[in-house]
Formats: structure tokens, sequence, C-alpha cells
């Protein structure tokens, strides 16, 4: 069973993703802040990473480069409201990235592209 | 034979000649003292010779000779005194024709002039009488001396304009310098154009007036010739005359070369005239640093009154473009506000459309949903609170009544939050024009962020007081204080660091107090306290 990381601030979103995810199959954990999710990965030790990051948000550039530092080879998909992101040039550590919307098919596509990715890879 | 000593003082010894003389010496053995013979004919040696010659007549011839000899001694004496007195006059003479020039050359606005009185200094019959002068400046970023123009005649047989009319009008320097300034002057005489054409390298090799601004030296020349391998149009005006080539210095720098001649008069030029034309030239170089000084100044002022301009209308711009530059600022924030709950509801209802297809409870779906409506809701009435300037309802009351009743009204949420409330209100009334129920919002705002501030309880401190033109209200806490950046960003509308809320609490607040005249202050002491006062403009009660 592949485990997810969904890192929201959101409480009601984080909740839903939760419950959407797992109904898809995975094991999820989720995190309120960058900080709290980082400690989390340390023992979940997850498959793939949903990060969700607010405009000029440095500590959740920040968040991004530790989780590939923690795993460089772990995906981390880029969850944001904001198309801003799509040209910045740290936000390129990120595997993809999804502009949020209350429509999960585009981000749960990504997430099964990219693990079957890493599996192809093994 | 007896010899007698002087008998003036400070003389004692030396002998008299007086004595020798009356013993029969003769007046060639016998030094005359020039150093004091002016006291010997008053001695009374001198008197009793001249009684006791009587008689003895190769006596009174020698004393006579001796009188004779005295005289003519006396005499030279006086030719060279009346020369020195002459050269004297003639030195102070010329200083005061200097003085005039100096005076003149301070009137000059522009390099033109300034070249022009010192020309005209130099030709001036009445000052230094020069038949011809022509002045040379350096271009720097060329590295040449150019020929800028001259005063006097080109050729001896045509005498021009200019000069004529000097000669005929016999001007005065007074009245030359006035034309010179007031720009009535003649147009540009022949010398000034053939002048004016002239260029020389500045290098050794071509020519003396390269020389004299290489060298900074002054030069007399007795003939321009071809062994100064001068530039030919110099030799063509200067040819065959006697001149003299003065450097015009400026703190060890050349800035040109005067060139001067006497073809009409054919007057020797003087070592002294040169040494004078050395000092009218430093008074001329220093004019034209002066003037080069005061363009540099002006070319400045009008760069900087440019600038000035240039900022003004940047400022201009500025101030047309900065509202509109905070809208899109703000619409984009209200955008992000508004997208994280509709995403939020968007997901719910998708999920609950898949749940109630499966048959599935989809309460808990649409609770989540009519949280983030309501939240949307709140969001909204925000906005519209902050960007509306909503007509204040204003009546006179009493600050520590207003005060009293809204706290009445959140005791029991303080006292359940823990929150030790101290009220101090001042003793006597405090009138003010007010929207009671838009002040009773900001009271409502700085008691809901006090509260925030303190989640594990504490002590809210309101007390209200006067000054000279304020009445105030205090709101104090005891809670996690804020840092210098967060009281900075305080007033940004959506600005908040908590969970609750949606940032436009203190910016509305903010906006009632300065609608009803007054301000809003904020202090803050990190992990001790925040302080927020309202001061509202005082009213007249005895009106």
């Amino acid at each position: 069973m592949n485990k997810l990381l969904i890192v929201e601030d959101e409480k009601n979103l984080l909740e839903l993703y939760r419950m959407e995810f797992e109904e898809e199959g995975y094991s999820v954990a989720t995190a309120e802040s960058g900080k709290a999710a980082l400690e989390i990965s340390k023992t979940f030790q997850p498959d793939l990473v949903v990060l969700d990051i607010k405009l000029g948000d440095e500590e959740g550039l920040k968040v991004l480069s530790d989780f590939k530092h923690q795993s460089k080879d772990r995906p981390v998909i880029l969850n944001t409201a904001f198309t801003h992101y799509k040209h910045d040039f740290t936000s390129w550590a990120a595997d993809d990235y999804v502009v949020k919307s209350g429509d999960l098919t585009e981000l749960k596509a990504k997430i099964r592209t990219l693990l079957e990715r890493g599996k192809a890879h093994e | 034979m007896e010899r007698r000593r002087c008998l003036l003082e400070g003389y004692e010894s030396v002998e008299c000649w007086i004595f020798d003389i009356l013993d029969g010496k003769r007046l060639d053995e016998v030094p005359l003292p020039i150093d004091r013979i002016n006291k010997c004919i008053t001695c009374d040696v001198f008197a009793d010779a001249i009684v006791r010659s009587t008689g003895r007549r190769s006596s009174d011839r020698l004393i006579s000779e001796a009188i004779n000899r005295l005289l003519s001694i006396f005499s030279n004496y006086n030719v060279e005194l009346g020369e020195m007195a002459d050269s004297l006059r003639k030195k102070i003479e010329e200083l005061t024709v200097l003085k005039t020039v100096a005076e003149a050359l301070l009137k000059a606005t522009d390099l033109r002039s300034g070249l022009k009185i010192f020309l005209s200094g130099i030709t001036s019959g009445e000052a230094f009488g020069f038949n011809r002068a022509v002045v040379f400046l350096v271009n720097n970023p060329r590295h040449t001396l150019e020929g800028q123009f001259g005063l006097g005649h080109l050729n001896v047989s045509s005498y021009d304009s200019t000069w004529e009319r000097i000669q005929r009008e016999k001007l005065t320097f007074a009245e030359i310098v006035e034309n010179i300034l007031s720009e009535t002057d003649e147009p540009d005489n022949e010398l000034s154009k053939a002048t004016s054409r002239i260029y020389i390298p500045l290098k050794e090799d071509f020519g003396i007036l390269a020389q004299s601004v290489i060298r900074r030296k002054s030069f007399r020349i007795q003939k321009f010739g071809s062994d100064h391998s001068t530039d030919k149009q110099v030799l063509d005006i200067f040819g065959g005359n006697p001149c003299a080539v003065v450097p015009i210095i400026s703190k060890e720098t050349a800035l040109g070369v005067v060139v001067v001649d006497n073809p009409v008069t054919s007057r020797d030029i003087s070592d002294e005239e040169i040494s004078t034309l050395e000092t009218l030239s430093y008074m001329t170089a220093a004019k034209i640093d002066n003037l080069n000084l005061q363009n540099q100044l002006e070319l400045r002022v009008a760069q900087l009154e440019h600038v000035n301009a240039l900022l003004q209308d940047n400022n201009k711009y500025l101030m047309e473009t900065e509202p509109l530059v905070e809208a899109g600022r703000l619409a984009t924030t209200i955008a992000h506000e508004i997208k994280t709950p509709l995403v939020t509801i968007g997901g719910y209802a998708m999920r609950a459309m898949k749940e109630h297809r499966n048959g599935r409870d989809i309460s808990r779906d649409l609770n989540v949903m009519v949280e983030e409506i309501s939240r949307l809701e709140e969001l909204a009435s925000g906005v519209l609170d902050f960007s509306k300037k909503r007509k204040l309802t204003l009546e006179t009351l009493d600050l520590n009544v207003l005060i009293s009743e809204t706290l009445n009204i959140v005791t029991d949420k303080l006292s359940y939050g823990n929150i030790e409330v101290v009220i101090d209100l001042c003793d006597r009334e405090l009138s003010v024009r007010v929207d009671r129920n838009r002040m009773k919002q900001v009271l409502f705002n700085l008691i809901d962020n006090a509260m925030q501030a303190m989640p594990n309880g504490g002590k809210l401190d309101v007390s209200t007081g006067t000054n000279a033109s304020y009445r105030w209200f205090k709101i104090i806490d005891t809670g996690c204080g804020m840092s210098k950046e967060t009281v900075e960003q305080l007033f940004k509308p959506f600005y908040t660091t908590r969970s609750a809320g949606c940032g436009l609490g203190l910016p509305v607040s903010r906006r009632i107090v300065d609608d009803h005249g007054g301000f809003l202050e904020v202090e803050s002491i990190p992990g001790r306290q925040s302080v927020f006062t309202v001061n509202l403009p005082a009213i007249d009660t005895d009106k």
C-alpha cells in the first residue's frame, strides 16, 4: 500500500484529502504545517508528499527543499492556489505541480503517475 | 701736531676732519665723513673754523672746496632719490591700473567678456598701452591651444573698426569695459578673425606659444623666426615684431596664453612689463576659474532642476497609480481568501454527489460546506466594511458609558476565557461625537484580539482618559505581544497570525477610527503585552 503525506493548513480540506485518498487505497498521513510534516515524515516514511504552498511562502519552499534533503527520490507535488509557482525557479525542485481545486481528478492522476514511474525505476 | 677727536656722540674714536684742514692738511688727504656731515655743519668746531678762517686764505679756499664737494655729493643723492620717487610713482600708477582692470574683471559675467576686459586692459592707452594683444585658450579634450580673439589691428596699414573707434572716440578704459559688459562692443575685428582660425597642438615642438603653456613660462621674443618652428598663421600676425608671450596660469595649470606686441610704436617690451602682464594674467586666470566654477554650478543647478521635475512627474504618476496598485494587491488577496473556501466547498460537493450515488450519509459533507459558506459570507462583509466608507450616524455620548455598555456584553465570554478584567475609567465625563455601533465594533475587535493573544487567560486592562485635544480609551492585554515586524503588518488587510478570523478586524477598526477624525495607536512588548489606544477628537461640552 502506497503511503501519502498531505500537508495542508485548511482543516476541512485536509480531511477531504484524507478521506478521498484513503478511499483510493492509499495509507494517508496529514500535517497542518511544513514543520509538523517533516517530523511525521521521519517515522511515516511516505512514498509521496503533497505540499500546499502559499503565495510568497518562503517557509513552504524551505520545507520543499528539506523534503528533498530527506529523500531526493521521493516525489513531492506542489498543491497551491497560485499559478505563480509554475515559473518559480525554487519550486522546480518539486516533481509536479497542481493548481488547487475541489476536483481532485488531476491531483489523483499525477500521484498515480509519479508513483508508477517510481516503481518502474526500482 | 695735535690731533683732535670728533666731539659727536658715538664717534669719539675718529679724528675731526675740520681740525685736520685747519692744521693745513690737503683736502684730498682728508676723508669727508658723509655719514655725519649734516651734524658736522652744526658742530661748534665747524663754526669756529669758519670764524678762525678769516685771513687765512689757503684754508678759506679749502673749506669752500670741501663744502662744494659735499654739496655735489648731496645733489647726486638727490638725483637718485628723485629717480626712486619716479619709479615708485610709476609702480603706484601701474598698481592703480591693475586695480582698475581687476575691478573691471570682477564685473565680467562670462568667459568672453572676461577675456575682452583683460585684453582691453593690456591695450588701453590709459592702462598698459600695448598696441596689440591676442589670447589663446587651452582646449583640454583636444589637447590644443586655440585662438580666441585679439585687440588691435591686423596690419599696421589697415586699422580695423574697433581700434579706429577707440582711437577716434578716445574711449576711456571704463567706457570700453562698459561697452564689453553691455555687449555693444563692435563685432569681431580682423585680428580676432585671424586669431580664431589658429589651432596649435600642445606639444613642445609646436612653437613658443605651446612651450609657454607647457612650461608655464613667459617669453620675450625679439623676432619670431623659423628657429621657433612657430605656426605659420602666428608668424603671419606677429612676424617681425618684438613681442611677449605670457601664460595665463591658475593653480599650476596654464589655461591659455596671451601674446602682445607694439607694431605701431615699435616700443620695446621690458621685463617689468612682462612681470605686470603676468600679474594681470593671474588675475584673469582666477576670474576664468571662477566663471568655470559658476558655469559648472549653473549646469549642476539645471541638472538638479531637471531631475527634480522628473521626480515630481514620477511622484504624480505614483500618486495616481498607487491606489490602483493597492487595489490590485487587495483584489489578489481577496481572490485567494475566497479561493480556499471555494475549493473546499467544491471538493465536498463532489464528494457528497459521489456518496449520495452510493447511498451514503452526506450530512458531514454538507456541514463542512455550510461552514465554509458562512466563512465566505464573513469575508464578504469584512471586505465591504473595509472598502466601503459607510456613513456615520454620529451622536454625542460619554466614552465611559460606551465602554461600560460594551464590556457588559463581553464579560461572560472574557471570564469563560479565564481573563480578569480591570476597568479604570476617567472620573469626568468624556464627551465624544461617535457612531455608537461602529465604535462598539472597534471595541469588540480590540477585545477579541486581546482574547486571542491570551489563549490561556490573563489580565485585560481597559481605561479611559483625556488630554488637550483627544479623549482616549486603552485596551491592554498580558498576552503574547507582537514583534516589530508583526506590528508593521498589523493594519494590512488579510494579515493574520492566527487561524480564526480573516485578517480584516484591525484594518476595519483603524478605518472606523480614522473616519471619526481620530487615530489608533499600537505598542507591544513581545511575550509580555500589547497596548491599543483609540484617540477620538474631544468636543466642547459647554456649547
